[in-house]
């Protein structure tokens, strides 16, 4: 150990030295005679200290996700930059993601969303498969609501399955989740 | 607490599985709480994750892979349990609170994690993840819900369809 700090002062001596006999083209000369003090100063000899540029470090922590349970921790490093970009790019869905965003979504909403996802394909992906609507989205719309729907999006009743029935609260009409398959078209 | 697996010798120690993300970072699970990905469960059935050897999982990074397994590590037992007809009250309240809190996420976590769920089909998480973009669409109107999901603004072209078909059916939106 303590041969590898005398190696270490050495180095550095040797180093030092090194930058002292530098031959300064065009300041050596005026400097002889200047402020000496600032010089010295200028030409500190001791290598800077690491700079981890704080802004990298706090986008970094920012972007790294909160620490899971501690059975996770030991495998982590503290910080780690991940190379692939991870920007939501929400057209690229695959199809099953999209049903399962649309099956959370009341009927007045596919309606509102409709036009604004057939530019980025969602749409129409979900048209072009049977078109499945559950009893949550059905919950709040009405049958009239659902068969406008349906037509408006070029669909006819194909087969109707009840999957669950419930009372809605002031009627206690019967309200059955149903499935329909797109047609094409031709009412 | 997960049961203990049978048949690998170790008296009442839960079973673990090493899965690699993408990035090549290791991380260590109960197969328990691994099995809720379909698509893991049966090379966890089969043996495989166990010892030295670990399933890559070449579609998720570690950020990723590490907020997906928090989910598993949390669901776990209930889903041990097979949903929750054990669960008291508490138990379920609490999961909620932990469902609420996991996906109050940025974006772009957000969308890896729905990426994810849907690559190692984790049925739960799905429905999660699905609910919570839901309800950034939710009581929108067209043009929110374009700068909510950042699509870029229509062009006059579509504008004009977009007014034509206001017009046309309205009625569907009030």
């Amino acid at each position: 150990m303590d041969e590898l700090l005398e190696e270490f002062e050495v180095e550095m001596q040797q180093q030092y030295m090194g930058m002292e006999g530098i031959d300064l083209d065009g300041i050596s000369d005026s400097d002889d005679s200047g402020d000496s003090s600032e010089s010295d100063e200028d030409e500190d000899p001791r290598p800077p200290p690491p700079q981890y540029p704080e802004a990298i470090v706090d986008a970094v922590l920012a972007y790294l996700p909160p620490m899971p349970s501690a059975s996770l921790i030991a495998e982590r490093p503290l910080v780690q930059l991940i190379p692939c970009a991870r920007r939501a790019v929400w057209t690229a869905l695959p199809h099953e993601a999209i049903k399962e965003i649309f099956r959370h979504l009341p009927i007045s909403d596919l309606l509102a969303v409709g036009t604004v996802l057939d530019d980025a394909g969602w749409y129409q992906r979900w048209r072009d498969v049977d078109l499945t609507l559950h009893d949550r989205q059905i919950r709040h719309g009405s049958y009239k609501d659902i068969g406008h729907y349906i037509h408006l999006h070029g669909g006819v009743v194909r087969s109707l399955r009840v999957d669950k029935i419930f009372h809605s609260r002031k009627s206690s009409q019967l309200v059955p989740a149903a499935t329909y398959a797109r047609g094409d078209g031709s009412n | 607490m997960a049961a203990p697996e049978s048949g690998d010798g170790n008296n009442g120690a839960a079973r673990m599985v090493t899965l690699i993300s993408s990035d090549n970072t290791r991380f260590e699970v109960e197969a328990a709480a691994a099995s809720l990905s379909q698509t893991l469960q049966l090379t966890i059935l089969d043996g495989g994750g166990g010892g030295g050897d670990g399933i890559p999982l070449p579609n998720v990074d570690s950020a990723t892979l590490s907020k997906v397994l928090e989910y598993c590590i949390k669901h776990a037992p209930a889903a041990a349990n097979g949903g929750a007809p054990n669960a008291t009250a508490v138990d379920r309240a609490e999961l909620e609170r932990f469902d609420n809190e996991f996906v109050n996420i940025d974006q772009s976590v957000l969308y890896s994690l729905i990426m994810a769920a849907h690559n190692l089909e984790i049925e739960g998480l799905q429905s999660l993840v699905a609910k919570k973009v839901a309800d950034m669409i939710k009581g929108k109107s067209p043009m929110e819900i374009r700068r909510t999901l950042g699509f870029p603004d229509p062009t006059p072209e579509e504008q004009a369809e977009m007014n034509a078909h206001m017009l046309e059916y309205g009625w569907a939106y009030e």
